[in-house]
């Protein structure tokens, strides 16, 4: 079986890419969100702690998925780690939007219930590519003649 | 099965690409405002129909967004002394996209489930009752659900200020009645124009025998002196004549044909214009036939009355009569001896006094 590694500028490009959308970007747009709407503000306290904290995971499991060959065990574990950690982000992040304005005489919940299950869904099916994708390259990379020096 | 990997992951990505699209078409519309129910408080009206409570209320819907709203729920409730008054719930119509209206909303409740305390309070206490509305509904396959509840206060003004008996002046009437002077002042209701029916019934301090009743009906927002006249038997006339005692007064204040109602009561000194009433030594001697009679006028007003005494022989002739008229004041006792003087031997006598406001003619035979 080949061990050989990818080099570390592509897992990192991708490591990158994943952090700028699911830290920078996602918490700017909170930010801007807050500043629009200040009575939400509290609302997302919590929001960009999840954001902060399983942003960054999300963004290393990128990485060293990214790092391992395709049919590696460590390959697909790593991806199935980002996917657990997409879904306590998304759980998270879903579960803040399913906030409660109070004024004085009026109180308003609104949640996602519908949207937040295609995501979920779509975690799923992300989940099963990893393992489709690590039986496929697998049963490739045996196939292969091993070269011998 | 690289190429299948491959389709698999771009299905990925447009699946991912259409949740973005979804959620933005979602909520951009809702940051907008393109979504609003508005409830129009000043058109609220209440009024009692039969035996429900109806509330009706125009709303405006409007939908300018990307998703139908669906399974609207509009509920209403009324809270009063910490009790839910009422709650209901009424399910509206979908509101298709691009859809705008405006709809009469009309709850109805059975008063059955209304407390007798609550009916009690607002007939007779200034209260604020505590509206909410709330609505609820989703956007199509539950992508998005809303749950608004508005709360407000509304002032209930009593509607009926005081009721009062002027029982100093409740006198015995003719025809074996009962009148008694009543005060009655009531207030403008912003929910309910009916009128309000009393009826006052009479009973003896168990309540366990009724006298009478009467009853009257007054406009909200009237005050109203009239005088109520309680008709009642011969037999219970002699009683209340003869027997000073405590009565109740059970008052059954409603408004009409709503069977809302509350009901008071309030104990009456009873004086009787002829309390403990006697005859004594009534017999036979020496051609003369006598009685003593003795009583107390308990009532507030003076007894005015004419006592008249017959001697019947044995074929019914009158053989003797004596008649005189007296006055005894409020409080005052009343001890008199009737002698008749007759030449024949008298079966029976008959002893009668008759009240000269009333007509009414106290009778009692002594044999002998």
């Amino acid at each position: 079986m080949k061990s050989e590694k990818r080099g570390l500028v592509l897992p990192s490009i991708i490591g990158i890419a994943h952090f700028l959308v699911f830290v920078v970007i996602a918490v700017s747009v909170l930010f801007y969100v807050s500043s629009l709407y200040p009575e939400l503000k509290g609302l997302f306290q919590n929001t960009y702690y999840y954001m902060i904290l399983f942003g960054t995971l999300i963004a290393f499991f990128a990485t060293t998925t990214a790092y391992f060959n395709k049919g590696e065990i460590s390959r697909m574990g790593s991806g199935i780690v980002k996917i657990f950690c997409l879904f306590v982000y998304t759980v998270s992040v879903y579960n803040n939007l399913d906030f409660t304005i109070e004024l004085e005489n009026f109180v308003a919940n609104v949640s996602f219930p519908g949207l937040l299950d295609l995501k979920i869904g779509l975690l799923v099916l992300y989940g099963v590519y990893f393992v489709f994708e690590y039986f496929i390259y697998n049963k490739e990379r045996s196939a292969e003649p091993d070269f011998l020096p | 099965m690289k190429n299948s990997l491959t389709l698999y992951r771009l299905f990925l990505v447009f699946f991912a690409v259409g949740i973005l699209i979804t959620s933005a078409l979602m909520v951009i519309p809702l940051v907008r405002g393109d979504v609003s129910i508005y409830v129009h408080q000043e058109d609220i009206d209440w009024k009692m129909e039969e035996d429900q409570l109806v509330v009706g209320t125009n709303i405006t819907m409007n939908n300018s967004a990307n998703f139908d709203i669906e399974d609207i729920e509009l509920a209403l409730q009324l809270e009063l002394l910490d009790d839910q008054f009422i709650n209901v719930t009424e399910e509206l119509d979908d509101l298709r996209v691009g859809e705008a209206r405006k709809e009469y909303i009309r709850f109805s409740k059975d008063l059955e489930g209304i407390s007798e305390k609550s009916e009690n309070h607002l007939i007779n206490n200034d209260t604020d009752l505590n509206l909410s509305y709330r609505f609820k509904g989703q956007y199509s396959y539950s992508l998005m659900t809303f749950d608004v509840v508005q709360s407000d206060t509304l002032f209930w003004r009593r509607l009926v200020n005081e009721v009062e008996y002027d029982l100093e002046n409740a006198r015995m009437t003719e025809g074996h009645q009962l009148e008694m002077p009543i005060f009655i002042s009531t207030n403008q209701n912003d929910f309910i124009s009916e009128n309000v029916q009393l009826l006052v019934s009479i009973f003896d301090e168990e309540e366990t025998k009724m006298y009478t009743e009467d009853s009257l009906s007054i406009r909200l927002g009237q005050e109203l002196s009239t005088v109520l006249v309680f008709s009642m038997s011969e037999e219970d006339f002699k009683d209340l004549m003869t027997e000073s005692k405590v009565l109740l007064s059970r008052t059954e204040i409603s408004i009409k044909g709503s069977g809302f109602s509350t009901i008071q009561y309030e104990s009456v000194e009873w004086g009787a214009p002829m309390n403990n009433f006697d005859i004594t030594d009534a017999g036979y001697e020496d051609g003369i036939v006598s009685a003593d009679v003795s009583f107390i006028n308990d009532n507030p007003d003076e007894f005015d009355f004419i006592m008249r005494g017959l001697v019947y022989d044995d074929e019914g002739n009158v053989i003797g009569r004596k008649e005189e008229s007296y006055i005894v004041g409020s409080g005052e006792s009343f001890e008199e001896t009737i002698e008749i003087e007759i030449e024949e031997m008298p079966k029976e006598a008959n002893l009668e006094i008759e009240d000269e406001n009333t007509g009414y003619i106290y009778e009692e035979v002594i044999e002998f």
